[in-house]
């Protein structure tokens, strides 16, 4: 057993077997083999306590699921499966996306953060900024003048028409 | 916390995994939405363009029309590749239907974008066409562009013929899919001593003057809605996985097969 620790010092334990989805957690539990309980606590000091909790809930899920049996094997059915419990899992506000692309980055997770990578480029799919700003919290601190200086002046038509 | 636009705050390299998800168009959108995300997209290693984003063929235009949106994609899309940023393309997808203008034998813009592409190591490459004039040929370039692992062609046009690249070099290509090319010997033999790790196949609504099928570590195969013009044998003692649907069935000898697909 492993124990995290989140920047609000909340301890989770999880069960080396399943902690092991993370690359980095992987490497540090090889690096302590052997050693005394107190080295298997690991710091996650860039997450606070609602983002172990997510990750160890994703981690169960694909613990059943590994994902070389998955590519090889897994019947249609069942991916359909996986696939709409993501799609649940990821349906969250776009700060809880954003600690999970963090955490996944410094955890190495590579799924975790493909999923939430995914997950935010939907919300700025086929927006506008505004509508994009409004949920994301994005500021257009754009004015005019600076807007059209910053066009090149060659094809100017297609960087002024068809991507604004 | 709440309130604060942390998503801008992420590191340049996950703001472009973020946006390699999207079209090209709309990552280069995303450049009108803070100072911050003027130049993001320059740096995202997919490129992915679909006329269809650009223009719509619902409306019925006169062909003078027809050509200036033709006209305008190839000009977009020049103006993206001229302004990136990085030197990687990762994923290259050309969507390009209805294509109206017929160009002289090289000036194809696919001779400028191909060889762009190319150049920075794609592992994925996905091309469909659809020339209605025109007779064109997919650049012999795309076949040995060592670093594809996947590569999707298909060319809607009744006057397109054989490929007959004079080399096919893909080490690592994987996964294969051909749709509406008529395929000859000649190009299957090429193909399958060309790819050696080839492990999945999908010949799709072509034209197939081929009388067999060999092949060392294909895993899957399909032949989708083709049109066979003689027997095939089909023996690839590896395959664990088959489908075909063609269009005068009892010309696909399967006998080398099915104890094959018992192992499922």
């Amino acid at each position: 057993m492993i124990t995290l620790i989140s920047s609000d010092k909340r301890k989770f334990h999880v069960l080396e077997e399943v902690a092991n989805q993370s690359l980095t957690i992987r490497d540090v539990i090889e690096d302590r083999r052997g050693r005394r309980r107190a080295d298997r606590i690991i710091l996650v000091t860039n997450i606070n306590s609602k983002i172990p909790e997510k990750v160890i809930v994703y981690w169960l899920r694909h613990f059943l699921m590994p994902e070389e049996i998955a590519h090889a094997s897994m019947s249609h059915k069942k991916a359909e499966k996986l696939k709409k419990w993501e799609a649940k899992f990821f349906d969250t506000d776009i700060d809880t996306l954003n600690d999970l692309i963090l955490a996944a980055d410094s955890l190495d997770i590579p799924s975790l953060f493909d999923g939430a990578c995914e997950k935010v480029s939907d919300i700025l799919k086929n927006r506008s900024a505004e509508e994009v700003g409004e949920i994301s919290k994005i500021e257009n601190e754009f004015t005019h003048e600076e807007e059209e200086e910053e066009i090149p002046s060659e094809n100017a038509w297609v960087w002024r028409n068809e991507f604004a | 916390m709440a309130g604060a636009d942390r998503i801008s705050e992420l590191h340049d390299s996950i703001l472009t995994r973020i946006l390699s998800y999207l079209t090209t168009k709309e990552a280069v959108r995303t450049r009108c939405l803070s100072k911050r995300w003027r130049n993001v997209w320059a740096s995202v290693p997919v490129l992915d363009f679909d006329s269809a984003d650009f223009w719509s063929y619902h409306i019925p235009s006169s062909t003078s029309e027809q050509l200036k949106c033709q006209d305008k994609f190839v000009e977009i899309i020049d103006a993206v590749l001229a302004s990136r940023q990085v030197q990687q393309v990762d994923r290259f997808r050309l969507a390009w239907k209805y294509q109206v203008r017929n160009y002289p034998r090289h000036g194809h813009p696919l001779r400028r974008w191909i060889p762009y592409v190319v150049q920075q190591l794609p592992r994925v490459l996905s091309l469909y066409l659809e020339p209605l004039y025109d007779r064109l040929e997919i650049p012999d370039l795309t076949f040995t562009c060592s670093s594809l692992e996947e590569m999707k062609l298909q060319v809607d046009c009744s006057w397109l013929g054989s490929p007959h690249p004079p080399l096919v070099a893909l080490p690592h290509l994987r996964k294969l899919y051909l749709g509406r090319f008529y395929i000859s010997t000649d190009f299957m033999d090429k193909l399958l001593l060309g790819c050696p790790s080839l492990e999945e196949l999908e010949l799709h609504a072509c034209c197939l003057f081929i009388s067999q099928i060999s092949c060392g570590n294909l895993k899957s195969l399909v032949i989708n809605g083709c049109y066979p013009t003689t027997e095939i044998e089909v023996s690839i003692p590896s395959l664990q996985y088959l489908k075909v649907t063609v269009m005068s069935s009892d010309l696909l000898r399967k006998q080398d097969i099915f104890s094959k697909t018992c192992h499922l």
